[in-house]
């Protein structure tokens, strides 16, 4: 009986070991990626499917030739866009020397003259912004713009049709109603959810998007956005299309950061805006940086890429979220029902391209669901490396 | 007792294989739970100091202050942080709320901080141990102000996004 007893408490105990150190075999989840399989490392949790039609590339990096004399400076901005988000500039390079001391300065003051620009183009919370003076406007009104504004919207434009729709920055509404975008909270339980009816009235705003027409006025130099006629009722309330640029927004920056790197001569370090949108230059003594890209369902991370002298965006369902009946409810809207994305995929991170289009690839790569995306990614962004991860659904 | 139980008792006593291999097992667990909690601590000198500030207990902390041994501080705030260098002890003053202030200084050769001053009603930040290595951090939960090591190692070239 002893022996017995043994046996089974030896069992039990090598199984818990066991399933402790190979507990992730269970591939409970799924990567799909059209970086070759040479070119990432996979965590074990993730099953793997590697899709057709990408071009890899080589990484081309730079190492520093005198690195010895390196140190690193790092400097942050706060409150752009929202006041939550932080941008972050970290370079290394000589900064004994006055010369590069100088040159740091001068990107630093730029760089903070470009996110001023943007703040005061882009917020929808800055008062007297571009996008929050749209965004109160009478529908049919024609508003003046920033250039930045103008720029961004035109992209916008572009991107909207490029996806199909699957990226709009009109959902404004459903963002709000669904506790998001500086909401004052989350709803709690059922009941508290934004009622269809309203969200289909929301949604038909979102889709009037494509009717923002963008004015130039050669002349004087002046950009205007006319808003659509357009107008529903909610509650007694007459809304018109409100725009959320925050999805485009911050890739935006990181664009023009990059290119302000390039002119002063940075080239080791790095630009990071928010935590989901970066411009990777070269690491002074490894060349590439080694991209850790975090498990929406963990602590650690799905994959590790290498990255030198490209943008890096990502867009997932685990920033902000909220669990109601066992349902997520996560910020990224699905424009094609007004709802929070529930394609079941979780993340998706795009390296390589401008970091304003990759902003917005990743936020419709969520809300196109597996079958399209995967479409989508062998189509129409086979310039870039594309990885998204699928939940068991 | 009789001459066979004792012969029985006597044939019974000491370890069995399977004692051997569950007590082994105990031992292998609990050795590996050490080596998890003890081996993979960062026990690498304080590389740096990050000092934060949020406005109530329901705001997130904005950084205000950073300094990495070796490199120059950075001052994230201005209005609220004041900075004076003598002596190798680098004094960080930084302002709270309407008249709260603490006050840290950070010893560039010893590489420690501490909370030496602040006029908050506990004083507990004042008194609670340096910071001496990456584990440990001091907070004044009335200023809504936290020192925490500042790890920025330019070395390591793995991003987490």
């Amino acid at each position: 009986m002893k022996k017995i007893l043994a046996v089974v408490l030896s069992a039990v105990t090598c199984a818990v070991v066991l399933s402790g150190c190979a507990g992730n075999q269970n591939k409970q989840y799924q990567l799909y990626t059209n970086i070759p399989q040479n070119g990432f490392t996979a965590e074990s949790g993730y099953g793997v499917n590697l899709l057709t039609g990408g071009a890899f590339g080589e990484v081309k990096a730079e190492k520093a030739e005198n690195a010895k004399d390196f140190e690193a400076r790092r400097k942050e901005w706060f409150g752009i866009i929202n006041t939550d988000l932080t941008a972050t500039l970290v370079l290394s390079d000589n900064f004994k020397d006055e010369e590069v001391e100088n040159r740091y300065n001068s990107l630093c003051g730029d760089i903070g003259a470009v996110l001023e620009d943007i703040n005061y183009s882009l917020s929808a919370t800055v008062e007297g912004s571009s996008v929050y003076n749209f965004n109160n406007a009478q529908a049919g009104a024609r508003v003046e713009i920033t250039q930045t504004a103008y720029n961004v919207l035109q992209l916008t434009k572009q991107i909207y049709e490029f996806t199909g729709g699957y990226y709009n920055p009109a959902v404004y509404y459903s963002v709000q109603a669904y506790g998001f975008g500086g909401a004052e909270s989350f709803p709690q339980k059922a009941e508290e959810l934004p009622k269809d009816e309203d969200i289909a009235k929301y949604n038909i705003l979102a889709q009037s998007f494509e009717d923002i027409a963008l004015e130039k006025d050669e002349e004087n130099g002046k950009f205007y956005a006319v808003k659509p006629e357009i107008t529903v009722e909610v509650n007694g309330e007459t809304l018109s299309v409100k725009l959320d640029l925050g999805g485009i927004g911050k890739g935006y920056a990181v664009d023009l950061v990059s290119a302000l790197m390039d002119k002063y001569g940075f080239k080791f370090g790095y630009f990071n805006f928010g935590g989901s949108s970066i411009v990777y230059k070269n690491h002074f003594k490894a060349g590439n940086y080694d991209l850790a890209i975090t498990d929406p369902r963990g602590i650690s991370y799905y994959m590790v890429a290498p990255i030198a002298n490209q943008s890096v965006s990502t867009s997932g369902d685990n920033a902000q979220y909220y669990e109601i009946d066992g349902v997520r409810y996560c910020h990224v809207i699905n424009p094609k029902t007004g709802k929070p994305v529930q394609t079941g995929i979780m993340s998706s991170t795009i390296l390589g391209g401008s970091a304003a289009g990759d902003d917005a690839y990743t936020t419709a790569i969520m809300a196109m669901g597996r079958e399209k995306a995967i479409e989508f990614i062998q189509t129409k962004l086979t310039d870039r490396r594309v990885v998204f991860t699928l939940d068991k659904i | 007792m009789s001459l066979k139980k004792v012969a029985e008792v006597k044939k019974d006593r000491g370890f069995k294989i399977w004692d051997l291999i569950i007590y082994g097992t105990v031992l292998l667990l609990a050795a590996a739970l050490f080596i998890a909690v003890f081996a993979t601590r960062n026990t690498d000198p304080l590389s740096g100091v990050r000092i934060s500030v949020r406005d109530g207990v329901f705001s997130e902390y904005k950084v205000v202050f950073e300094y990495g041994f070796g490199g120059e501080p950075n001052i994230l705030d201005t209005e609220a942080v004041e900075t004076e260098d003598k002596d190798g002890i680098l004094k960080v003053t930084v302002k709270t709320g309407a008249h709260g202030y603490n006050i840290i200084e950070i010893d560039k050769k010893a590489r420690t901080a501490t909370v030496t001053d602040a006029n908050c009603k506990s004083r507990r930040c004042v008194y609670t141990p340096a910071i001496t290595d990456n584990n440990r951090d001091i907070h004044c939960d009335t200023h809504g102000l936290k020192v925490e090591p500042f790890s920025f190692n330019i070395d390591n070239p793995v991003q987490p996004i």
